[in-house]
């Protein structure tokens, strides 16, 4: 129960903070006395045990994530050593952390990408339709009085977007790849801008009435 | 730090020793609830006259401090909401002095109270309810009781978090967790009914509403989102009532009593249709915009986490103000399903904080997953926030972010502290300032400063900064600026106990006169900065006021003379105030004109975005 997290790679030798048995790998807690150990320098995805690849199960995930939280998190530490309370507050930091990248589908699309040494702050977008769709975009907020068959429309083309990611990050083109990104980044933050609008629409509301 | 070392598997496991009691604390801004779990099920521990509400009131008579129903009665002076300035500062308190009743001490840093001719910081007072929730709880345990679960208002900041985790500290309590009430109060429902889903706590106490949308899962309860108003509640229910009320109010003691008043009509409307001349309908027409605000921040709050209405279970109510019938009907209405009301919405958050209070010492293996409230982030060029860790992640977190110099050889750098929503800086609440020295000298730019903000399970903040380029690290670990540091904790303790009184009246003056120079000295830079978005009268007005303070500073034995000069001041230099933060919000917005900063001293100067 307590190694449902073990990285496959990284099979350096370390050894316990505590009662000094020497073990093979990243533990989150010593294979022989059950302490919890000090973080591990590791990607988002050996954290939780996983391949590194775009197509990844959120269900499965949230799973994890949940059964890790239950024996990592410093509610389950209160009674322990004050270093015990600081490796489980460690330890559950950097879960939250892997956890908030690789469950968002343009997070998890750039750290793979920062993997292959793409540097995003340099990255813009090239495709003219995509440019031109923004535009629209924007046109078609400013003058909304209701978000309702926006958000439904940007939703799909987000969920869209997604599957074709998948695609591109398995046939391994890494142009297409960093374009199919930086479109569902868009999409993402053109879906929170539309969020935005329908709070201020609803203030407006409330405001007149 | 000494570290306890084990043999192998010798470790002590959680519940080997005995872990002792833990109270769980609603530590309410009108009333307190003290609980505790036993045999599974929760206890609520009532006063020697068997109120299980303690009223937040302190009477300060006196060598004599009452608490609770003793305070109402007692003859002292008597304090009541203070939870609403914990953690505040002076200068957070200007919009809202007039309608507090209580006089205000002036002082740098956290607020604090003149009460009965001495001087109390809302801590101190916070700390005086809680030794008396531990002296209750005590005796009717019949054993000592030391380790606490308190909850606080989702929307609590940084300041206020710490401002009552140091109350605990004085009363003698260990603050196991620090958790939000709306949480407790799911905590309580779930628990108790072994509810699953996605629920929507509603949370309308007398000051404050707070709105969560939690997750209940397999004895895992994460909060999704959370939202609300730190400025709205009941007690504006009943302010509207008293408006409408003809009553003409000369004095202090009047308004206390209209509000008062308005106050009984308002508890009588909740069971009846008309009271004292008002019908329901009037009181539902006056609150309704009210109302339909706690929904629109409902609405948002669902929006953050993420998730649909279809996806809602159910609405739990907690606190007081929920009894009101406009409440239940315009939710029921929106929502469509009756909101969940059968655990008492005073209990309800204590109830939780008495499960979890358990559940921390091994008893039952549920799981909180908490949020960050409000986002943090540091001032950047340009008086603008640069977030670091956005609302609604989940606690505890971690993260770093790198900027850089804006001059060429700047050897330091001043970070500031934020925490809000709001771009400007104006807008967010001011946590902590400090400045970070010994940068090598390089040209802008160049350095690598790294700033980790690091955010614990109590949602409490620690800032870190390190310069990168060298490998020279250097940790500065802040505190909120409101807070109070281990020093002062220490002091108190030991005023508390040696009872020297002080001469209050010298070191009002004191604290005047530091004000005073305090002032001139900042008009004194403003002046510096944007002395030029004055004409030369307006300009000699100012300069000439200013020698004026300066001098008042040195040498005014009024506390006074110098308060009116003060007032004076403010009346005269408010278009200037005006003009300056007006060019402060264009030059912010267009992100260019960075002239007026070059004026800063090298020392003062904010991170770069890199």
């Amino acid at each position: 129960m307590n190694q449902v997290v073990v990285a496959v790679e990284n099979l350096s030798l370390s050894s316990c903070w505590s009662c000094h048995t020497p073990f093979d790998g990243v533990h989150l807690f010593c294979p022989a006395c059950h302490i919890i150990q000090p973080t591990a320098k590791l990607s988002p995805f050996s954290r939780y045990g996983l391949i590194a690849t775009y197509d990844i199960d959120l269900k499965a995930l949230e799973k994890t994530y949940l059964k890790v939280q239950q024996i990592l998190h410093p509610d389950k530490f209160v009674s322990r050593t004050d270093r015990e309370k600081l490796y489980s507050s460690q330890q559950t930091m950097e879960m939250n952390m892997a956890y908030e990248i690789l469950k968002d589908d343009v997070k998890r699309a750039e750290a793979l990408l920062q993997e292959e040494g793409v540097n995003f702050e340099e990255k813009t977008i090239h495709d003219p339709h995509v440019l031109m769709m923004s535009m629209e975009d924007r046109e078609a907020l400013d003058e909304a009085t209701e978000t309702g068959p926006l958000e439904v429309d940007a939703k799909k083309r987000y969920k869209d977007t997604v599957v074709d990611l998948k695609k591109v990050f398995e046939e391994k083109d890494l142009e297409k790849t960093i374009q199919k990104t930086l479109e569902l980044k868009y999409l993402g933050k053109f879906l929170n801008d539309i969020k935005d609008k329908k709070r201020k629409l609803r203030e407006n509301v409330t405001a007149n009435s | 730090m000494l570290l306890q070392i084990h043999e192998p598997g010798q470790a002590p496991a959680p519940h080997q020793s005995d872990p002792g009691i833990a109270i769980g604390i609603d530590l309410g801004t009108t009333n307190s609830v003290v609980s505790i779990l036993k045999e599974g099920d929760v206890h609520v521990i009532s006063d020697e006259a068997g109120n299980r509400l303690i009223p937040s009131v302190v009477a300060y008579a006196n060598d004599k401090v009452h608490v609770g129903h003793q305070a109402l009665s007692s003859e002292g002076e008597k304090i009541s909401s203070v939870k609403r300035l914990m953690g505040r500062g002076e200068g957070d308190l200007k919009s809202i002095a007039g309608q507090l009743p209580y006089k205000l001490a002036s002082s740098e840093g956290m607020v604090k109270l003149e009460v009965n001719g001495s001087i109390k910081s809302p801590v101190e007072i916070s700390a005086d309810i809680l030794k008396e929730i531990k002296r209750l709880s005590e005796e009717a345990l019949g054993r000592r009781v030391t380790k606490s679960v308190i909850t606080v208002p989702a929307y609590f900041d940084d300041g206020a978090r710490a401002a009552t985790k140091d109350a605990a500290k004085l009363a003698g309590l260990e603050v196991l967790r620090l958790i939000n009430e709306p949480t407790a109060a799911a905590l309580a429902y779930g628990l108790d009914q072994g509810k699953e889903g996605t629920y929507i706590i509603y949370d309308l106490g007398g000051g404050t509403f707070d709105v969560s949308i939690l997750k209940m899962e397999k004895g895992v309860f994460k909060v999704l989102a959370t939202g609300g108003d730190a400025a709205l509640g009941g007690d504006d229910f009943d302010h509207l009532i008293a408006e409408k009320m003809t009553q003409s109010v000369t004095n202090e003691e009047e308004a206390r009593n209209v509000l008062r008043h308005a106050r009984k009509i308002k508890e009588a409307l909740t069971i009846e249709n008309a009271a004292d001349g008002f019908t329901r309908e009037q009181f539902n027409t006056l609150i309704q915009p009210l109302v339909k605000r706690t929904i629109d921040m409902t609405h948002n709050a669902i929006d953050d986490a993420g998730v649909e209405l279809s996806d809602i279970q159910g609405i739990v109510l907690v606190g007081g103000s929920t009894r009101v019938p406009l409440v239940k009907e315009m939710l029921k209405s929106t929502f469509g399903f009756d909101p969940l009301d059968d655990h008492d919405p005073d209990e309800v958050v204590s109830e939780g904080a008495a499960r979890q209070a358990a559940a921390l010492l091994g008893e039952g293996d549920h799981l909180l997953l908490d949020v960050l409230p409000l986002s943090l982030g540091v001032e950047t060029m340009g008086g603008l926030m640069d977030r670091i860790i956005d609302r609604n992640t989940s606690i505890p977190v971690s993260k770093a972010k790198e900027f850089t110099t804006y001059q060429d050889g700047q050897t330091a750098m001043m970070f500031h502290v934020l925490q809000g929503e709001r771009e400007t800086v104006e807008g967010n609440r001011s946590l902590a300032k400090f400045t970070l020295k010994d940068i090598p000298s390089m040209i802008a730019g160049a350095a690598r400063i790294k700033v980790t903000f690091s955010v614990d399970a109590d949602g409490l903040l620690t800032v870190s900064a390190e310069e990168q380029m060298t490998g020279q690290k250097q940790d500065i670990a802040v505190k909120p600026s409101y807070g109070l540091d281990a020093e002062e904790i220490t002091n108190m303790l030991r005023d508390s106990m040696a009872s020297a009184r002080e001469d209050i009246e010298s070191r009002l003056l004191i604290e005047k006169k530091v004000e005073a120079s305090r002032v001139a000295h900042a008009i004194d830079t403003a002046l510096r900065q944007d002395g030029e978005l004055l004409n030369e009268v307006e300009l000699k007005e100012l300069l000439d006021y200013k020698d004026f303070l300066v001098n008042l500073a040195e040498k005014s034995e009024s506390r006074n003379e110098i308060k009116d000069a003060l007032e004076k001041f403010e009346e005269l230099s408010k278009a200037f105030v005006e003009k300056r933060m007006n060019k402060a919000v264009s030059s912010a917005l267009s992100g260019k004109d960075v002239s007026e900063f070059e004026k800063k001293e090298e020392e003062e100067l904010a991170p770069c975005l890199k």
